[in-house]
């Protein structure tokens, strides 16, 4: 039966061109909404390495623009902002970093030499950046005062860095590999994972350089980053808000707690993906109604050939399976050419690792619903199809 | 003849009530979509105060500056707006002022998120603001970097509890303003009007914004007459070619462009940094979207048309051989085609009026105030028209093309 | 056989009542060949459509080789058709978008028989009628009378004992329609088949073992 069908499909190809072509985009679709939902919320549940709660940033603009390299008065005014917020009354622990987790930036190095070749995220911070955010070393240790004296930069990397960079967990001391000519940087610590975008990010390598107070390249950091107390509300803002300006009277600052910053950077992330499902939901639509009009026209234009098949012994029930296996076919066809087409592009590159497992529920569950909806679609016409006695049918008086 | 095309179009889609639902649902689904976005468009872009001279204004929001190692794209600085707009022949009124930046506000114990904008004197001149109480800062306010604020009705309430807020201070960024004037919400889509608080620009904390070319100011220049905009914008666009960047060893060069609203947002989403903005082409791109969202049920709803007349096909051929002509029978069809879309439409029309209610007040689009207009309207008609004809000429055709001998063949 | 005993069929719309067959009895032994015989409109395809089950009767009974029918449900009825009946219409109703020998296998695909089973007989069952060598060709490929020889086919195809034929001459010329005539004939002599056809050419019916004779809806001869 199956392959009397195909036969029938294969020379009905081109009236029901237009419904697999419906189809293939309608899946393709889903799958990339689906397939988009099912990795943020695996992403989800995995550990961030931070904690947010009770944290507050203050976004830092210098006066003259924020490009620049920090004068010597900046730098100044940078090691007093920190002092200054470690006295005031409800801040318990205070850093300077370059970025902060859910500021919406990215900061990467790149290393392609020497048959070395990775990438890192990257952040630039003081040395009380982990008391901050609660973040544990599992290995070696954090950055103290005493790495002034040190004649290499110290670095902390996160565990999947160490085991991509270095091939192992036992990283601490060894050298990162870099271009000749740079100063050189080595492994103080290892902390289990710092996912800075927080809980919908990549999956992806990290690393945590040390800022000082008397570095002269690069642009200064621009973020003041203070755990609080639990509760505390209005007033500790204000203060802490009175206190820095009092420090850079022309510089400006925004506060924000992480939760609020968080809020902001899930919108950003999910309002596409509603917009991406409205947009899935509105191929169905179509791809229904498309359907319902081809399915007519097979029930107008092909009675004859439904009552010459229950003459010839095809009870009305073969007859609406026949219809609804039709509809499989085309809805099978449409789904194989969309994941053809799927698997031209060479998807591996783009795609974070981890990726398959999620890949395979997005997959089921989009072909799944795609045949879902093609069932219901040729549920009522193949009724229509098999209403009437065959003779009434064949009638041709 | 149309009432008793009328009445048997009303008979034949009711016959075949769930295809009639189906199309009816298609239909309305897609003109209520295009609705949506047809309004969006129109409140983006329509003369509403205080963008009220509308014909009349040029923005500069954007600047590009070219150099040997880098290119910086966005929003002008003050010192470059300065040195452009000023005294350009033609224009009546021009004003400088910032993009909206988020502050907090603590007023009262309580803690405010507001938008403000700082603004010049003439700002209050080239738009027109609806003032509840009070009024407008003047130029010299400005030039004395007084502390005065205009707030909005919502900032009124949040801060005073909704009464009479004339003389008194509001804090904001970590700077005391009094209040002298309160104005009517505007619409947070009008981007370039909107805040909840206006300070003077002399308020800035720090004196460097003088000179910079590249910051977060904007300017409007209000032309004498609208005939006057090219002529404004062919000088303004001599004026930035004489123009030095402050660090002429980085910058080498300078693009800009004075343009109307829709220009903007054509420089803003189409690629390229040149001198002119593609407004033509934005319109173009639009009307294509629309088009190509309608292809898609377009050709649905057709196939559904077809079947339908499939299913007449005897009916058609006996009437045919009796004499009936093509073109009575396709008018019969196309005016159940016409009700049929324009019944859509009418739904359309009242889910989108009920969408947009719902937009206002749930408060997703900060002081909306979608409704709908005459011009939206026209536009509904328009559209549900086309729609109509997308889908309906091929079936008509098919229709008077079919011979009464083949017709009556298909099915007694 | 088939056998209908004081059938009635009445056709009711909106407004009227049509009495197309009024208490008709009609027996064909095993083996027989009968031809229906009468002026248009007189019910002899609705007398056939009865027969062959198509429609269902609004009084009377039904027996098909010996089994009478208690409910005309779709379920019930469309295994005796499958199994029992062969159908041939006038208008030949094949499935354009089907080869000859996909049409032929037709009612077998609703038996429960393998793929190759199927080809077998289906090639057998175009062998018989002589067109072995247009399996794969399309309908719209063929001439009216191999068409209906292709529809013959179709309806021997699973060798039921009973062969019913409405008008299967009349969209054909006197020689196409002769060689029609010899294949069922050939049918009735050598399977022992039996044919019930619907004519309207007394030379064809002349051919037959008995003729019936409709009027109005009620047998008179």
């Amino acid at each position: 039966m199956i392959r009397h069908l195909l036969k029938l499909a294969w020379h009905r190809k081109r009236a029901n061109a237009l419904v697999i072509a419906e189809i293939a985009v309608s899946f393709l679709v889903l799958l990339a909404v689906t397939g988009t939902g099912a990795w943020f919320a695996y992403v989800y549940a995995l550990p961030t390495g931070f904690d947010r709660q009770d944290v507050w940033s203050v976004e830092i603009s210098r006066a003259g623009g924020d490009d620049a390299p920090p004068s010597d008065e900046a730098r100044a005014a940078f090691s007093r902002l920190l002092a200054e917020s470690k006295t005031i009354d409800g801040v318990r622990e205070a850093s300077l970093a370059f970025g902060v987790p859910y500021d919406g930036g990215t900061w990467d190095w790149e290393e392609d030499h020497d048959g070395v070749k990775f990438t890192t995220e990257v952040d630039r911070v003081s040395d009380d950046f982990d008391k901050v955010l609660g973040i544990r070393v599992v290995a070696g240790r954090w950055f103290e005062p005493s790495d002034d004296a040190l004649s290499f930069a110290p670095v902390v990397v996160s565990l999947a860095t160490a085991r991509s960079v270095f091939h192992t967990d036992e990283a601490v001391g060894k050298k990162f590999p870099q271009e000749k000519g740079e100063p050189e940087k080595r492994v103080v610590g290892i902390v289990r994972e710092f996912r800075k975008a927080g809980e919908l990010s990549a999956l992806g390598n990290f690393t945590f350089s040390r800022l000082t107070s008397t570095a002269a390249d690069g642009s200064g950091p621009r973020f003041l980053l203070l755990k609080v107390g639990p509760g505390s509300g209005v007033d500790v803002e204000q203060r802490i808000l009175d206190r820095v300006r009092a420090v850079a009277p022309t510089w400006s600052f925004q506060m924000k707690s992480l939760a609020e910053m968080r809020a902001l950077r899930f919108r950003e992330i999910l309002v596409p993906l509603l917009v991406g499902a409205i947009i899935g939901v509105f191929l169905l639509l179509m791809v229904g109604m498309g359907l319902v009009g081809v399915l007519w026209q097979n029930v107008t234009t092909r009675t004859r050939e439904f009552g010459v098949r229950r003459a010839a012994g095809a009870s009305a029930a073969a007859v609406r399976r026949q219809i609804q296996l039709e509809i499989f076919v085309s809805t099978s066809v449409g789904l194989f050419a969309a994941s053809l087409l799927v698997a031209q592009v060479p998807l591996l590159g783009f795609l974070p690792p981890h990726f398959a497992r999620v890949t395979l529920i997005a997959f089921t569950g989009s072909a799944a619903l795609m045949y879902l909806l093609t069932f219901l679609c040729a549920y009522y016409p193949s009724w229509m199809a098999t209403v009437v006695q065959p003779a009434e049918a064949l009638h041709s008086e | 003849m149309l009432r008793s095309y009328l009445k048997l179009a009303i008979k034949v889609l009711l016959r075949r009530k769930f295809y009639t639902f189906i199309s009816l649902f298609g239909i309305a689904f897609t003109l209520t979509v295009l609705t949506l976005a047809t309004a969006l468009l129109d409140h983006v872009f329509s003369p509403v105060p205080p963008e009220r001279h509308l014909d009349r204004i040029l923005y500069v929001k954007q600047v590009t500056l070219h150099g040997e190692h880098i290119t910086l794209r966005g929003s002008p600085g003050f010192g470059f707006l300065d040195a452009s707009v000023r005294n350009l022949p033609g224009a009546a009124r021009v004003t400088i002022c910032t993009r909206g930046s988020d502050v907090v506000s603590y007023s009262g114990g309580q803690k405010l998120r507001l938008s403000l904008k700082r603004t010049d004197g003439e700002f209050w001149k080239v738009l027109d603001f609806d003032f509840l109480e009070g009024g407008p800062f003047t130029v010299e306010d400005d030039r004395a970097g007084n502390r005065v604020a205009v707030i909005n009705e919502a900032t009124r309430r949040q801060a005073f509890g909704g009464v009479a807020a004339l003389g008194k201070t509001i804090e904001a960024g970590g700077q005391a303003f009094r209040v002298v004037g309160v104005v009517k919400n505007v619409p947070i889509i009008r981007d370039v009007p909107f805040a909840d608080l206006w300070v003077p620009i002399g308020t800035e904390p720090s004196a460097d914004y003088k000179s910079q070319f590249s910051g977060s100011y904007l300017a409007m220049i209000l032309a004498k007459d609208a005939r006057d905009l090219p002529s404004i914008k062919s000088e303004f666009d001599a004026r930035v070619a004489t123009l030095k960047a402050p660090d002429p060893k980085e910058i080498t060069s300078i693009a800009s462009g004075a343009d109307t609203l829709v220009e903007t947002v054509a420089r803003e989403v189409l690629p390229g940094t040149g001198r002119d903005a593609h407004g033509g082409l934005l319109e173009a791109l639009l009307v294509l979207g629309a088009v190509l969202f309608m292809a898609l049920p377009a050709l649905n709803l057709m196939n559904i048309n077809l079947s339908r007349i499939l299913e007449r096909a005897s009916e058609i051929g006996v009437r045919k051989a009796f004499g009936a002509s093509s073109r009575a029978l396709v008018g019969q069809f196309l005016v159940e085609n016409v009700v049929l879309t324009l019944v859509g439409g009418v739904i359309a029309w009242l889910v989108s009026a009920g969408a947009l209610r719902s937009i206002n007040l749930s408060g997703l689009v900060p002081y909306a105030d979608f409704h709908m207009n005459l011009r939206i309207l026209a536009a509904g008609v328009l559209l549900a028209l086309v729609f109509g004809a997308l889908s309906g000429i091929y079936p008509a055709w098919r229709m008077s093309r079919m011979h009464p001998v083949e017709a009556l063949r298909r099915r007694a | 056989m088939i056998r209908l005993e004081n059938v009635s069929k009445v056709y009711r719309t909106d407004r009227i009542e049509t009495l197309a067959l009024d208490h008709v009895n009609l027996r064909v032994e095993d083996g027989e060949f009968v031809s229906i015989m009468g002026p248009s409109g007189c019910g002899k395809s609705t007398l056939l459509n009865l027969a062959g089950l198509l429609d269902a009767p609004t009084k009377g009974k039904i027996a098909i080789d010996g089994e009478t029918l208690t409910s005309y449900r779709d379920r019930d009825v469309a295994s005796i058709r499958n199994r029992k009946i062969g159908f041939v219409f006038q208008t030949f109703h094949l499935v354009s978008d089907l080869t000859v020998l996909d049409n032929v296998e037709i009612p077998l695909l609703y038996r429960d028989i393998s793929g190759r089973e199927r080809r077998k007989m289906a090639l057998a069952a175009l062998d018989r009628v002589g067109l072995s060598s247009r399996i794969h060709h399309f309908p719209s490929q063929l001439s009216g009378g191999q068409q209906q020889r292709v529809a013959v086919a179709r309806a021997i195809v699973g060798r039921p004992r009973n062969l019913l034929a409405d008008e299967p001459t009349g969209n054909l010329d006197s020689q196409m329609g002769g060689e029609i005539m010899a294949i069922l004939e050939e049918l009735n002599r050598d399977e022992k088949t039996t044919v019930v056809m619907v004519t309207h050419d007394s030379r064809f019916a002349e051919r037959t073992h008995r003729v019936v004779r409709l009027f109005d809806g009620r047998q008179v001869m």
